[in-house]
């Protein structure tokens, strides 16, 4: 090459790469700066900021690029050792996506039980039979089992079993939760794989009408107008009675209503036996008509001279109905705020399962606090669960307004389910942690430092108060959780990082529901005798 | 590795250094490599190209390793059918050839993005008869990209048996064309003819090019993280995510958003792809040009995804007749390229809907210009007035009403989206004033007159740079604020 060749290279186009890295090193310089000096000085007698925001990369941080280098499949990863595990992992969350999202089509539920004939009464406990064993596959894909190193969940297992055995009982199972299960979602998963396996006992608990805009329900059709609603998070209701739900519907005027029917072409909920309704009987009661599709409707009397808490309890032909809740007012009457609805109960003869999904939005865990105390225990005992979930603790987790005292969060929580335990003694109490929570920083989806605390809290209180306990975090993947599960497609968690979304709620419900038949599985394995089957 | 991570600006100052390291006239180290012996420039040549493939294997895997084998696996192939193609002048073997070609290259789009929904389909059509199917699901993961290196390759194979263009015969280079990273993943669809002439000249970054490169990244990134992100995280995810919790007036309000996300999204993402090509020295084709500041269907399309439409006019509706046939055949044409265009995007009911949408808007849109022809009126949109200005608006509202049928994740959602739009519950109105000011500020920019936002544009490019590296901090610091850090995904990675 002559001379005159390389002095024409070097001229023809070095300028711009020269160009392109100044304003790098420009760049670099800034970025440096963060690392160089522990606080930035702001004017005007404002705080100093600490340079620890403006750093690119923080201590905690993933190198950039080292997900290139990684084997982790948690982490993702280019190597091909890494990626090939990683590629066993998402073939198993999308197993599990296939398994868990697409919900059956509405059938005609034909439980997995034994075909011998019901016992007469007094039958039952001669014919005692070992139950089977659940088969390994119904729980296969379990990634957390439910600790329940006091029995706790005996009591619901037992009664499961006699649904097993075609007792004409249900086995019913309230969820406690935040606005991660506002939609019923993950309660409609768990609803729809017990009620596949062990019968169809019903929708359950629907509350009159919504305490939050957000909050929905799923295998019910669910219609209702001019409703005032108070909820137990906001404890603005009269006298602290918001019934086994959380939330107290009282009519604004004679043109209130409330219809609450089977659904159609749902996955559960399509037929009903028996509707209850949860009211209070008060001395200012007026009167509330019920009336099931277009037949005669039943007129009752909510007026007493003390206040009580009452179930009506409407039977009809087991199939598809609707019940309607409406005031009776005369022609000169009112009927302005004068019936005070808890919830409407949709149940099936059993034998079969339900589900409550009992959905307090934006609720701390200390407003189940909030019930008054003979209330909380008369609708427990009115309702009569076998088994309360309690799935708290999200907004305590995130709320940067209301500050988190861990003692004091324990001494709350333990409080509370002491006193849903003492309500109902022989019903099996299970606390689920919360989920991960995300938080955008530098850069990166990361886990907020307060979950995994509060995650070891909720253990701590389940475990201390004899209740059973589900890691809810490490079941969906722990740390980082948010941040795979954001960036998944379909995306299993929404944009706030902090709720599930259909497809993740589903996930839940499938794990949840396996770690249920573990649970249950263990215990026939056990062989324990239940008291009074003996 | 997203564009939009500070993973993606290290690598690609990584491979920016190094590339040019490897080029003589920017380098004291490979001009003495080079020495006095022209044969070794050659050997420089293949060392670059051998590092765009290898950043560009590395950047692909970052997501999945195992699917670079699909990538490696269709690249030989196109290589071979290309060569084989320039040794052979018989028409059987050129018309198999080519056949290899479609049939390897379709055959694994189809097998990894449609087999499911086809499968589906076929159980829904028999279940419609009456005949109970439950179809054996094959529950494949899409392979990121796919869409897009498919149609590139096929674009060479193509171009080969149609004589338009000579056979590469570097390996190397091809490869590299197939895969290069800024455009592997979501376009812009970069044809063979357009690209592989590139590596024959010496590369060029002149200071412009490299203050252009480096605005056209800025510019993807504040599209993506400032516009797109953060109207879809702020109000359009939440929305569509749970239509029902939500008023008409937030419904609406979020669809009329989607409009800036798809367009900051996709457009981001396609000026950090060129942004990041001219700073090696390629030059990738524009992508859009203010799609909605259009005057119905036929002009957006001109407009927005431009590689797309290109493609499906020259490789599907020119070669199926094109509008040479007979009006008829003319619109059986558009609809069947539209159908393609709208499962391109992803195999389900919706992308059938979104195609037959378009299919029937440029159909609408052509008759009224052939009804103007017929009464001796100009079919040509009026480039201003207020007749330019009511047909964009009319454009614009074809395009927002349709927004739940794309954006949809299946039909409930997109049912649910519309019911909630109708159903006449105007408050509340939660959209903070962050969220209006994007929505306006992006309005303003788009219907600019466009001589002033390039002039503004000009005036940042050829910013001294002092002040071009300040900007890139202080936009990158507001970036990091407003995203709070998180890189989402880009929406066109999931077609």
């Amino acid at each position: 090459m002559t001379t005159a060749t390389r002095e024409q290279e070097r001229d023809a186009h070095p300028a711009g790469v020269w160009r392109a890295l100044a304003i790098v090193a420009v760049v670099a310089c800034f970025v440096w700066i963060p690392y160089a000096i522990e606080q930035v000085p702001m004017p005007f007698g404002m705080d100093p900021i600490p340079a620890e925001h403006f750093q690119v990369v923080g201590p905690d941080d993933e190198i950039p690029l080292s997900d290139l280098l990684t084997a982790d499949p948690r982490q993702g990863g280019a190597s091909l050792a890494g990626a090939l595990r990683r590629q066993t992992l998402l073939e198993e969350d999308d197993e599990a996506l296939m398994e868990a999202a697409p919900l059956p089509e509405a059938v005609e539920v034909q439980p997995q039980r034994s075909r011998r004939r019901p016992p007469r009464r007094g039958e039952e406990d001669r014919q005692q039979t070992p139950l089977p064993r659940v088969d390994p596959e119904e729980y296969a894909g379990l990634t957390q089992p439910i600790e329940d190193p006091h029995g706790s969940m005996r009591a619901f297992y037992r009664q499961l079993g006699r649904v097993q055995r075609d007792r004409p009982v249900l086995a019913r199972m309230g969820v406690y939760g935040t606005s991660t299960n506002g939609a019923d979602r993950m309660t409609e998963q768990l609803r729809v794989l017990l009620q596949r396996r062990f019968g169809d006992g019903g929708k359950g608990w629907v509350p009159v009408a919504p305490g939050w805009r957000y909050q929905r329900h799923q295998n019910v059709s669910w219609s209702h107008d001019h409703w005032r609603t108070y909820v137990v998070n906001r404890s603005d209701g009269p006298l602290d009675r918001y019934g086994f739900g959380g939330v107290l519907a009282i009519n604004r005027h004679r043109g209130a209503f409330s219809t609450i029917g089977t659904a159609e072409d749902e996955p559960a909920g399509n037929r009903v036996s028996v509707f209850r309704v949860f009211h209070q009987a008060w001395p200012g009661g007026g009167r509330l008509s019920l009336q099931v599709d277009d037949e005669e409707p039943r007129i009752v009397d909510t007026g007493a001279q003390t206040v009580e808490d009452r179930v009506e309890t409407v039977e009809v032909p087991d199939g598809p109905h609707a019940l309607t809740l409406t005031p009776v007012a005369g022609e000169d009457e009112e009927a302005s705020e004068n019936l005070r609805l808890y919830g409407v109960v949709l149940e099936r003869d059993g034998p079969g399962v339900v589900v409550d999904g009992l959905m307090l939005i934006g609720a701390f865990t200390r407003v189940l606090r909030l019930f008054a105390p003979e209330h909380l225990e008369t609708q427990i005992q009115q309702r009569d669960p076998n088994l309360l979930v309690f799935w708290m603790g999200a907004n305590d987790a995130v709320s940067e307004t209301m500050p988190f005292i861990p003692d004091q969060y324990r001494e709350h929580y333990r409080g509370i389910l002491r006193r849903y335990q003492d309500a109902q003694p022989e019903m099996s109490c299970m606390v689920m942690s919360i989920l991960d929570k995300g938080e955008r920083v530098r850069g990166r989806i990361r886990t907020r430092e307060r979950v995994p605390r509060l995650v070891a809290i909720q253990r701590e209180i389940a475990h201390a108060e004899g209740c059973a306990f589900f890691d809810t975090y490490e079941a969906l993947g722990g740390r980082g959780t948010m941040r795979r599960w954001y960036g998944n497609s379909p995306r299993l968690v929404t944009a706030d990082l902090g709720h599930l979304t259909a497809a993740g709620s589903r996930i839940l419900g499938t794990l949840l529901y396996r770690a249920l038949m573990k649970g249950y599985d263990d215990w026939i394995a056990d062989g324990e005798p239940a008291p009074g089957e003996q | 590795m997203l564009f939009n991570s500070f993973d993606y600006i290290v690598f690609m100052i990584l491979v920016f250094g190094v590339y040019w390291l490897l080029e003589p006239s920017t380098s004291p180290l490979a001009r003495h490599a080079v020495g006095a012996e022209a044969g070794r420039r050659g050997w420089l040549r293949t060392a670059r190209t051998a590092l765009l493939l290898i950043a560009s294997y590395l950047f692909y895997m970052s997501w999945n390793s195992v699917f670079i084998l699909l990538i490696i696996g269709s690249t030989l192939v196109d290589y071979w059918v290309g060569l084989a193609l320039g040794k052979t002048e018989r028409e059987g073997a050129r018309k198999a050839l080519v056949t290899l070609s479609l049939v390897v290259n379709l055959g694994l789009l189809g097998l990894f993005k449609y087999a499911d929904f086809g499968l589906v389909a076929s159980s829904q059509v028999a279940g419609l008869f009456g005949v109970a199917w439950e179809p054996p699901l094959l529950h494949l993961i899409l392979p990121v990209g796919i869409s897009f290196y498919t149609f590139q390759t096929l674009s060479y194979t193509i171009d080969v048996y149609r004589r338009r263009l000579e056979p590469h015969r570097d390996v190397l280079e091809f490869a590299t064309y197939v895969a290069f990273f800024p455009q592997l993943v979501a376009g812009p669809i970069v044809r063979a003819k357009e690209f592989l002439w590139q590596f024959g000249n010496r590369p060029t970054l002149t200071p412009s090019g490299a203050q252009s490169g480096i605005y056209l990244i800025l510019r993807g990134l504040v599209k993506k993280v400032a516009i797109a992100d953060f109207l879809a995280t702020r109000l359009i995810d939440r929305v569509f995510d749970n239509p029902g919790a939500f008023s008409s007036a937030e419904v609406i309000v979020a669809v009329y958003a989607y409009t800036w996300q798809l367009y900051g999204d996709f457009s981001g993402y396609t000026d950090i792809a060129r942004g990041s090509a001219r700073l090696l020295g390629f030059e990738l084709p524009e992508n859009f040009d203010r799609p909605f500041n259009t005057t119905g269907p036929i002009e957006f399309w001109r407009h927005w995804h431009i590689t797309l439409s290109r493609w499906v006019q020259d490789y599907i509706y020119i070669p199926l007749g094109g509008s040479q046939k007979g009006a008829g055949r003319t619109y059986v044409n558009l609809f069947l390229s539209f159908f393609i265009i709208g499962v391109w995007h992803g195999a389900g009911w919706t992308f059938v809907i979104f195609g037959l949408w378009h299919a029937t808007g440029v159909t609408l849109n052509r008759l009224w210009r052939r009804y103007r022809e017929k009464r001796g009126l100009s079919n040509r949109p009026p480039k201003t007035g207020w007749k330019r200005a009511l047909l964009v608006f009319i454009s614009v509202h074809f395009f927002v009403v349709h927004w739940p049928i794309f954006r949809g994740k299946d039909l409930g959602n997109m049912l649910e989206v519309y019911d909630q739009m109708l159903a006449n519950d105007w408050v509340p109105l939660r959209i903070g004033p962050w969220v209006w000011a994007v929505i306006l500020g992006m309005a303003v920019v788009h219907f600019a007159p466009k001589a002033w936002v390039e002039g503004a544009e000009r005036r940042i490019r050829e910013l001294p740079w002092p002040l071009m590296g300040v900007l890139v901090v202080l936009i990158g610091a507001l970036l990091m604020h407003i995203s709070a850090g998180q890189a989402a995904p880009f929406i066109y990675f999931q077609f």
